[in-house]
């Protein structure tokens, strides 16, 4: 008997051009283990932001993929990123979520390291190990790499990982939009954390393209209008780099920044951006100055919903489960009032009580759940729509859909195929 | 601190039904007359919570409520809401398209024993506030794909004014670090 017979192959999955996908990509156990080994151990994977760890001794609990991960800052300010497992007998080394601290100290034998993962400290080391431990051999397992972009920190498993600036590509031109529009960064507020249970691509597909859901899944949000499929404005899609996406307001040409928010938006915010408008467009240049933000992923699980301020992660845990980090990013230099209204904006919209956000895990749930059928079933899901109609985007800047399109979905998938058989 | 006496065993009796009545207008839908029970400058959160250690290894007075809340302009709440959110967080549910309620979950909430934690009366007009302590555990069916149970105490103000007890704060202390719930689709 073939033990193999009943793996799947992702390239039968998949097409070639990323517009029929099998569900089973959302359910099959071998190959998420698979995407766990090469898109979670490959790929740069966001752990946070810079703001979150302000001073030498800060740390954050955090995962990349299933793994868990202790990021630090040592007393020379430099960032570290290890896995968060003692090196002893392999549990669990910190289990609070955040806080400062020079060494941590297991829990199961005493064995301390320094938060720059060295091991200094192993109770018996004399009498017990006869003296004979080398424990330069035994700090913690750090990542092969990190790099923050514009404060956000990330990381990756892979030593062989092209640069961080290469992976992101032309997507750090339209990150700058949101990361890099005031002279003093942005700071990130949070965490909500819930489960839901569905495959993490249901939800980061979603996020790197999904324009055409908004008038109709989030349609409570937009009770007065009288046909909200067509009357919520669609953005574009940007396919800044295949597997990467953004969806993207055009305002018209030289629109001051406080009309890109709607009338009813409260005046401490429309003032404040008044105030920026100049630097904004000194920094991001006319083009950028009038692009909003809409939603977007950065491969494999970064998602982003700029419009109401929400950065999230979607950590896998499981085929069919993820923990949704949802976290607020403001411009740091805001007044009080003003990171007060874009932390309400947040709130109200996202994590898992938003008036948006609620309506997506069940249909993210659903997803999943069907998609057991389709082990029997082959039957392969839509996502055409715009085929055949990307145009270059403006700067060589990627490709783009001129209206909703499920351009940067293609893109996700097709990333998805190569990086789980490359 | 726990008081040692109820105060007034009749206002004991009449928190305990107003308790029971709320839970079962929530449980029906009755969210109209729910929005009744609100003061109007009711404050109604539900902190975000997190792992971490007491600031001393035998003090539980920081291990315990609040310290380990999100809440403060640094975090976010899960839900942070006054009267016209809370509104329009209900009224939501009854446009036919919320679709994490459309078909509605079904919940059963039961309020444990209430612990009077302070109270004063402010007047001759019978007004009066109490703070209130309970435990909450709310079961939520959705179609038949989840069954979650969410625990949680909660710390609520009441007003009695003209004869009416009003919800003027709650907090809603859930154990969970990550909410077990693939959303937050009902009051709590
Ligand atoms: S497992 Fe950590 S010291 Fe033994
Ligand atoms: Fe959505």
């Amino acid at each position: 008997m073939n033990v193999h017979q009943h793996l799947v192959d992702p390239l039968d999955l998949v097409s070639p051009d990323g517009a029929r996908v099998d569900q089973r990509v959302f359910c099959d156990t071998d190959l998420y283990e698979r995407e766990l080994d090469t898109v979670f151990r490959r790929c740069w994977l966001l752990l946070g932001h810079e703001s979150q760890l302000p001073e030498p001794g800060s740390f954050v609990r955090t995962s990349m993929g299933e793994d868990p991960v202790l990021l630090t800052r040592d007393r020379d300010g430099r960032l570290h990123a290890h896995l968060n497992i003692c090196r002893h007998r392999g549990t669990e080394l910190c289990r609070v979520d955040r806080g400062s601290a020079t060494t941590f100290e297991c829990s199961y034998h005493g064995w301390i390291y320094r938060n720059d993962g060295r091991l200094v400290g192993v109770p018996g080391r004399k009498t017990l190990y006869y003296d004979e431990l080398d424990t330069s051999d035994w700090g913690l397992a750090p990542v092969a790499e990190l790099d923050t972009y514009k404060g956000l920190i990330f990381a990756t498993f892979d030593p062989d990982a092209p640069p961080l600036v290469d992976y992101l590509g032309n997507a750090a031109w339209y990150l700058d939009i949101i990361l890099d529009r005031r002279a003093g960064g942005t700071e990130l507020l949070g965490v909500q954390k819930w489960r839901i249970p569905t495959n993490w691509k249901v939800v980061s597909e979603n996020h790197c393209g999904d324009e055409y859901h908004v008038g109709f899944a989030h349609r409570s949000n937009f009770a007065e209008l009288a046909d909200p499929a067509h009357s919520v404005p669609m953005a574009r899609e940007i396919r800044p780099e295949v597997g990467h996406g953004f969806g993207v307001f055009l305002f018209p040409e030289g629109t001051r920044l406080e009309h890109t928010v709607g009338p009813e938006s409260p005046p401490a915010l429309r003032a404040y951006l008044g105030e920026i408008h100049d630097e904004v467009v000194e920094r991001l240049g006319p083009e950028r100055a009038r692009m909003g933000l809409v939603h977007g992923c950065v491969f494999p699980n970064f998602g982003l919903v700029p419009v109401f301020n929400s950065l999230r992660i979607c950590q896998p845990r499981g085929v069919g489960e993820v923990e949704m980090w949802s976290f607020a990013l403001v411009d740091r230099d805001a007044p009080a009032e003003v990171k007060r209204v874009l932390r309400a904006t947040a709130l109200k919209t996202f994590g898992p009580a938003g008036s948006f956000e609620q309506d997506d895990g069940g249909n993210w749930s659903d997803v999943t759940r069907m998609s057991r059928s389709a082990r029997r079933h082959r039957v392969p899901l839509n996502l055409t729509m715009g085929l055949g109609h990307e145009a270059a985007a403006p700067g060589d800047r990627g490709e783009i859909g001129l209206t909703a399109s499920d351009i940067n979905q293609r893109g996700f998938y097709r990333r998805w195929r190569d990086e789980v058989t490359r | 601190m726990i008081a040692s006496d109820v105060g007034d065993p009749a206002r004991y009796v009449e928190l305990m039904q107003w308790y029971g009545g709320e839970a079962a207008l929530l449980d029906d839908r009755r969210f109209d007359a729910w929005l009744e029970l609100l003061d109007d400058e009711v404050d109604y959160r539900v902190p975000a919570r997190w792992n971490r250690t007491p600031d001393r290894p035998d003090d539980f007075a920081t291990w315990n409520v609040p310290a380990d809340l999100d809440d403060d302009d640094a975090h976010l709440p899960l839900l942070q809401l006054d009267r016209a959110g809370l509104a329009d967080f209900v009224g939501r549910l009854r446009t036919g398209t919320a679709w994490a309620e459309t078909p509605p979950s079904r919940t059963t909430r039961v309020v444990g024993p209430l612990v009077i934690v302070a109270s004063s009366d402010t007047g001759a007009s019978g007004d009066a506030e109490v703070t209130v302590r309970s435990a909450l555990l709310m079961h939520r069916s959705r179609v038949e794909w989840e069954d979650a149970t969410l625990h949680a105490a909660r710390h609520d103000t009441l007003r009695r004014h003209r004869g009416a007890w009003r919800l003027r704060r709650r907090l809603v202390i859930l154990d969970s670090v990550v909410l077990p719930s693939h959303n937050l689709s009902v009051p709590l």
